[in-house]
C-alpha cells in the first residue's frame, strides 16, 4: 500500500514508537523476571527511548490523536517494524543479542519509512517521511555505537547449565 | 477501578499486575496481548469476563487478566466453562489453554463442547508439545518428534484438531499465529462475537522445547480463500492445507445450546404435593 | 377386627408382568389407608423382560427396613424364581399363591411349607377381556390384606385415567376378580391403622433431590449411574420450573467441573453419582477445596469396587469419601440414615456447603435411594443458608483472606472490582499462586479451620435409647439396628443407638459425649473391610473394647440377623 495522507502517516509513526515501547518494556519486564537483569535494564532504557520518541511525535505533529481502525494499519510484516518480536529473545541472551536485535528492529523502521518515502509524490508528506527515516537512520547510528562500546568479554555463548524447570 | 463507561477501556485495564512466568521468547506472551486487546475491543468490562483455564503454561492465562478467573484442574477448563455459562448466561466466558490440556486429557470434552456449542470462545495455544512438564508429545506433535520419554517419536498421525472440531460441530472455527498478534486479536473478537461454540486454534511457538518452532513466523500465510459456512468445505480444505493457514475458516450458524429456562421461578414447596400418597 | 400389625407381601413375575406396577398402587393404597410401608425391587439382568421381585413391607407403625420374612407371595408365573434365592425369605405360615396352576415353585419355596394356593390368571383374564393379571394378582392380595377396595378402585381409576374408561372399567373388573378370589383364602389381614397424618410416598433418591433443592439448588450436572439416576430424572423437570438447569455431562469430570463453574458463578449447585462415579470426580473435588468452591456431591452407593454390584447396596464407600481426595483436603462427609432422612441430611448438606464454601459429599445408598417409602410428612427445616458473598469489595479484596471462621467473602463474577483467578494452586491470601511456607500453611490452616470449627448443632448424629451397651452406626445400615433394638429393648434400657449423620469432620468429643456411661459398644456396618470401625478408631478414638459386626452386600441386612447378633453380644 501507498500512504497518501498525512494522519496515516502520522498514525503509523506514533504506532511504531508507541509499540516498540510498549514492547521493550513487555521485554524488560520478562528479562527481570528471568533474572536477566543486565538486558532488563537494556530494555527499560530502550522502552524510555521509544517513549519519547512517541512523545515528541505527539508533540510536534499532534500524532497521538490520529488512531486507525486496527485494520487500517498496513505494515508490510506481521507486527509494526520497530518492535521485536516476542518469539525472537532468550532468556539468557546478553546485551549484544540485544541490541543487535534492536539494532534490526530500527533498521526496520528506517527501512519502512525509506520505502514510503519513495513511493510518495513530491510534497509536504513525502518530506516528513524522509524526516522520519533520517531520524530512524539516526537511531540506527546511535544503536550501533552503543553496540561497539559494549565490553566484549562479556560476550561467550550463554548456555543454560540446568534443564528446564518443570512446574 | 471506576465505573464510568465515558471513557473507553484499554487492552492495558484487563492485564492484572501479575507478570507472566514464561520463558521470553514464549508465544504465549504474544496471545495474551491478543487476548487483552480483543476484549477491549469487545469492550465487556472485566468483571462480567471470565477466564477459564485447566493446567499447563498457557492455561497460566488467566490470573494475567484483570478479569474474573478459574485455573482448574489439568484438561477440565471446557466443562468448567459451560457449567458457568450455563448458570450465568450473561457473563463472557472465554475458556483457553495448551493442546495437551485440551485435545488430549481434555479430549472428550472438547467434542462435546463443540458438539454441545454453547455461546463460549475456546482459545487454544498449540505449541505441539508439552511445555509445562517439560517437552513430551503431545497430540498434535509430528510422529517423529524424539523426546525423552517416547524415544524415536510417537509414530502417531497427529490429532487434527480443526477438522475434528468441525466434524464435531463447532460454530466457528479460525487458525491464528501467535506472532501475528493483531490479526490474532481480531480473531479473538470475530469468536467472541460469533454465537455458539468458537474454536481458535493459535500456533503459539514453545521456544525452550521446539525452538524449531520460531521459524513457524516464515511458514505462516494467511488462507488463500475466504472463510466459508460450508462445513463440508471448510473440513475438506483444512484437511489438506499445510497447516500454516490462517484466517478464519469456518462461521456456522447452529443455535447456541441454551437450554430454555422457565423464569416464572416457583418455590420447590410446590413439588410437595407429588409425594401424597 | 384384629391383624397383624405388619405384613411383608413380594409379588414376582416376569416378562413385563407388572408386578412393579401393582406392589407400587399397593403401597399407595396402603398409604391412603393410613399404614406405613416400604418398597423394594429386585430384577435379573435383562433390561426388559427379566425376572422381577417387588418387595413391600406395610406396618401400622413406621417402616424402615423390609420384614424378616414374606408373609404373602404372589407369583404371576415361577420363571427363573430362583434367582431370587436369598430374598424370597418366605415365612414357615406364609401364603404362596401362584398364578399358574400347573407350574412348580422353586425349592426355595416350598422349602418352607408354605401354604399354597394356585389362581388361574390366565382363564379368568381370558374371560374378562382387557383384564390384566397383575391387576387381579393386586385385587387378590389387597383383599387378603382387608384393605380396602373403593381406595384401591380410586387409585387404579387414576393410574388409568389417560387410558380412557374403558380400560379403566377393566382395570376396575380385574381388580374386584381379584377381590372375589381373596374371598376363598384364609385371610392375613392388617391390625386397622391409627388414622392418617400427613404422610409422603417418597424415595430416598427423590427425597435427596427434593432436600437439595430445599436448600437452594438450582443448578446440576451429571451423568448418568445407578442407583443414582433417579435423583437426576427428579431433578431435571423440577429445577427447571424453579428457574434452575440439570445438564446431562458427558462423563464425571465434566459433570464435577461444570458444577465447579456454576457454582463459580453463584449458584448452589450438585452432582450425583455412585461410586465408579465419584473415583473420577475426586481430583476436582480437591480443586473444589482448593479454590474453595461450594459444591454437593451425592453418592449412592451400590455393591464396589469397579461396576461391582449396581443395583445392591453397600457401605464400602466411605474409605473414598472420606480419604479419598489428593493433599490435605478438608471437606465434609454426611450420610443420611432412614428415605425421610435423606430429605434432611440433603437439605443440611447443601447449607453445610453454601456456608463454609466446601465440597460435602453426602452418601447414600441403593436400598434408601431407590426404595418407595411411606413416611411422615418431613417438618419443614429453614437452615439460615447464605452464601457469604461480598457485594461491594474494597480496594484491596482479597479472596481468600484469613479470617476468624476461616471462611472468606466470595465475589461472584459480575461484580465489580472483585476480580481474582480461583486455583488450585495453593495461594496467598488474594489468590496470587505462591508456593511459600507461610501462604501454605495459613491457607491449610484456614480451610481446615473452616470445618472443624463449625457448629454442626446436633445434628452430627442421630442417638436413641440410654441403655449402658451402645450400638454405633451409620447410613442405611441404621434402620435394621433400630427395628432390631426395639425388638429386643423396647423401652430402650439396655441400648444405646447412634447413628452418625456426620461422617467427616470427626467430632470425637461429641462420640464421647454420647457414649458416657457405655460400657460395651458394638460398630456395626455393611462393609467387608469395615471401613467405619476404621475410622472410627483412627479419628474418634474409640475405646479399644468396642465389638464389630461387618459384612458386605449385596444382602440388606434385616432386622432378624442383628437382632441375633446383639442378643448373643448381651449374654
Ligand atoms: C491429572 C494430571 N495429569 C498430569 C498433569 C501434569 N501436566 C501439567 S501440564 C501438562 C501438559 C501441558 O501441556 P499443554 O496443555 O500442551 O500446555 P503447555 O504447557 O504446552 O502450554 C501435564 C501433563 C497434571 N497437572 N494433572
Ligand atoms: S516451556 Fe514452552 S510453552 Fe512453557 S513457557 Fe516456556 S516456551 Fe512457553
Amino acid at each position: 500500500m501507498t500512504i497518501t495522507d498525512r494522519a496515516t502517516l502520522l498514525a503509523h509513526a506514533y504506532a511504531i514508537e508507541s509499540e516498540a515501547a510498549e514492547r521493550y518494556e513487555e521485554l524488560a519486564s520478562q528479562m527481570h523476571t528471568s533474572n536477566n537483569h543486565e538486558v532488563g535494564d537494556l530494555f527499560s532504557k530502550l522502552a524510555e527511548i521509544e517513549a519519547k520518541h512517541a512523545a515528541e511525535l505527539s508533540l510536534e505533529h499532534g500524532a497521538a490523536n490520529v488512531t486507525l481502525a486496527a485494520t487500517d494499519y498496513s505494515w508490510g510484516s506481521l507486527e509494526s517494524p520497530e518492535v521485536i518480536p516476542f518469539g525472537d529473545v532468550h532468556h539468557l541472551m546478553s546485551p549484544r543479542q540485544a541490541l543487535t536485535q534492536a539494532l534490526a528492529a530500527e533498521r526496520r523502521a528506517r527501512d519502512f519509512y525509506e520505502h514510503h518515502a519513495a513511493n510518495i509524490p513530491e510534497g509536504d508528506l513525502r518530506t516528513l517521511a524522509t524526516e522520519f527515516a533520517a531520524e530512524e537512520a539516526e537511531h540506527v547510528r546511535m544503536v550501533q555505537a552503543w553496540l561497539s562500546r559494549l565490553d566484549s568479554s562479556n560476550d561467550e555463548e550463554r548456555e543454560d547449565m540446568d534443564q528446564p524447570m518443570p512446574l | 477501578m471506576s465505573t464510568e463507561s465515558a471513557c473507553p477501556l484499554t487492552a492495558r485495564d484487563y492485564k492484572s499486575e501479575l507478570k507472566p512466568v514464561w520463558c521470553p521468547g514464549c508465544g504465549d506472551f504474544s496471545v495474551l496481548m491478543a487476548i487483552t486487546k480483543a476484549m477491549a475491543d469487545v469492550g465487556r468490562r472485566p468483571e462480567e469476563i471470565a477466564v477459564i483455564s485447566g493446567i499447563g503454561c498457557s492455561s497460566r492465562v488467566p490470573a494475567y487478566t484483570n478479569c474474573y478467573g478459574f485455573h482448574g484442574v489439568h484438561g477440565r477448563a471446557l466443562p468448567l466453562a459451560t457449567g458457568l455459562k450455563l448458570s450465568r448466561p450473561d457473563l463472557l466466558v472465554i475458556a483457553a489453554g495448551g493442546d495437551g490440556d485440551g485435545y488430549s486429557i481434555g479430549g472428550n470434552h472438547f467434542l462435546h463442547a463443540c458438539r454441545r456449542n454453547v455461546d463460549l470462545t475456546y482459545i487454544v495455544m498449540d505449541n505441539q508439545v508439552y511445555g509445562m512438564t517439560k517437552g513430551q508429545p503431545s497430540p498434535t506433535t509430528p510422529p517423529e518428534w524424539d523426546s525423552a520419554l517416547v524415544p524415536g517419536g510417537t509414530g502417531l498421525r497427529p490429532f487434527h484438531p480443526l477438522v475434528i472440531a468441525l466434524a464435531a460441530g463447532a460454530n466457528f472455527v479460525a487458525r491464528s499465529f501467535s506472532g501475528d498478534p493483531a490479526n490474532t486479536a481480531q480473531m479473538i473478537v470475530e469468536a467472541i462475537r460469533h454465537p455458539g461454540f468458537s474454536l481458535l486454534e493459535i500456533l503459539s511457538p514453545c521456544v525452550t522445547f521446539r525452538p524449531e518452532e520460531r521459524d513457524w513466523a516464515k511458514q505462516v500465510h494467511p488462507a488463500a480463500v475466504d472463510e466459508t459456512s460450508d462445513r463440508a468445505r471448510a473440513a475438506r480444505r483444512v484437511l489438506t492445507d499445510d497447516g500454516f493457514n490462517t484466517g478464519i475458516l469456518f462461521r456456522g450458524d447452529r443455535a447456541p445450546y441454551q437450554p430454555s429456562v422457565n423464569l416464572e421461578v416457583v418455590s420447590s414447596v410446590d413439588f410437595e404435593t407429588e409425594f401424597q400418597p | 377386627m384384629t391383624g397383624s400389625k405388619a405384613q411383608t407381601i413380594a409379588m414376582i413375575g416376569s416378562g413385563g408382568a407388572g408386578v412393579m406396577t401393582a406392589a407400587e398402587i399397593l403401597l399407595r393404597v396402603a398409604a391412603r389407608a393410613g399404614y406405613f410401608g416400604l418398597m423394594t425391587k429386585s430384577f435379573g439382568p435383562q433390561i426388559r423382560g427379566g425376572e422381577a421381585a417387588a418387595f413391600v413391607t406395610l406396618s401400622t407403625s413406621p417402616v424402615e427396613i423390609q420384614g424378616d420374612r414374606i408373609d404373602l407371595l404372589f407369583a404371576i408365573d415361577w420363571n427363573n424364581a430362583e434367582r431370587f434365592a436369598g430374598e424370597l425369605n418366605i415365612a414357615s405360615d406364609a401364603l404362596v399363591i401362584s398364578g399358574l396352576p400347573g407350574t412348580n415353585p422353586p425349592a426355595i419355596v416350598t422349602d418352607h411349607r408354605p401354604a399354597l394356593v394356585e389362581i388361574n390368571l390366565k382363564s379368568l383374564t381370558r374371560t374378562h377381556k382387557g383384564t390384566r393379571p397383575n391387576m387381579v394378582a393386586l385385587g387378590t392380595v389387597a383383599g387378603a390384606l382387608g384393605l380396602p377396595k373403593d381406595v384401591v378402585m380410586e387409585l387404579v381409576d387414576e393410574r388409568l385415567a389417560s387410558k380412557g374408561e374403558a380400560t379403566m372399567s377393566q382395570g376396575r373388573t380385574a381388580i374386584g376378580l381379584g377381590y372375589i378370589e381373596a374371598e376363598g383364602l384364609d385371610s392375613m389381614p392388617l391390625a386397622p391403622s391409627e388414622g392418617a397424618a400427613p404422610r409422603w410416598i417418597i424415595s430416598g433418591n427423590q427425597a435427596a433431590g427434593y432436600g437439595a433443592m430445599r436448600g437452594g439448588v438450582r443448578f446440576a450436572a451429571a451423568y448418568p449411574i445407578t442407583p443414582a439416576t433417579e435423583i437426576l430424572e427428579w431433578l431435571a423437570p423440577r429445577l427447571q420450573k424453579a428457574g434452575g438447569l440439570l445438564v446431562q455431562a458427558e462423563d464425571e469430570l465434566a459433570s464435577i467441573n461444570m458444577i465447579i463453574g456454576g457454582s463459580f458463578g453463584g449458584a448452589a449447585v450438585l452432582t450425583a453419582t455412585s461410586g465408579p462415579g465419584l473415583a473420577l470426580m475426586s481430583e476436582s473435588i480437591g480443586l473444589a477445596v482448593a479454590a474453595e468452591i461450594p459444591l454437593l456431591v451425592i453418592d449412592v452407593m451400590r455393591g464396589g469396587p469397579s461396576t461391582g454390584i449396581p443395583t445392591k447396596s453397600e457401605q464400602s464407600d466411605l474409605n473414598i469419601a472420606v480419604y479419598g481426595l489428593h493433599g490435605d483436603a478438608p471437606h465434609v462427609v454426611t450420610a443420611p440414615n432412614s428415605i425421610a432422612d435423606c430429605l434432611f441430611t440433603a437439605q443440611w448438606s447443601t447449607h453445610l456447603a453454601e456456608s463454609m464454601q466446601v465440597p460435602v459429599i453426602m452418601l447414600s445408598d441403593q436400598s434408601f435411594g431407590q426404595a418407595l417409602g411411606v413416611v411422615e410428612r418431613p417438618a419443614e427445616l429453614a437452615f439460615a443458608t447464605r452464601r457469604l458473598v461480598v457485594e461491594a469489595p474494597a480496594e484491596n479484596y482479597q479472596r481468600y483472606a484469613v479470617t476468624a471462621s476461616g471462611v472468606s467473602p466470595m465475589a461472584i463474577p459480575g461484580t465489580p472490582g472483585g476480580q481474582y483467578t480461583a486455583d488450585g494452586l495453593e495461594h496467598n491470601e488474594t489468590g496470587i499462586p505462591s508456593s511459600g511456607v507461610e501462604d501454605h500453611n495459613r491457607q491449610l490452616e484456614k480451610r481446615l479451620t473452616k470445618v472443624t470449627n463449625f457448629d454442626y448443632g446436633d445434628h452430627w448424629a442421630q442417638i436413641e435409647g440410654d441403655g449402658p451397651a451402645a450400638i454405633i452406626t451409620w447410613g442405611s445400615t441404621t434402620g435394621p439396628v433400630r427395628q432390631a433394638m426395639r425388638r429386643i429393648d423396647p423401652h430402650g434400657e439396655r441400648l444405646r443407638l447412634i447413628s452418625l449423620r456426620l461422617i467427616s469432620p470427626a467430632q470425637p468429643e461429641c462420640l464421647a459425649r454420647a457414649l458416657a456411661g457405655c460400657e460395651r459398644i458394638m460398630v456395626v456396618e455393611q462393609s467387608q473391610m469395615a471401613q467405619f470401625f476404621g475410622h472410627l478408631k483412627a479419628q474418634f478414638d474409640l475405646p479399644s473394647h468396642a465389638d464389630l459386626y461387618a459384612r458386605p452386600g449385596p444382602q440388606p441386612f434385616r432386622a432378624d440377623e442383628i437382632a441375633a447378633k446383639l442378643e448373643d453380644w448381651l449374654s
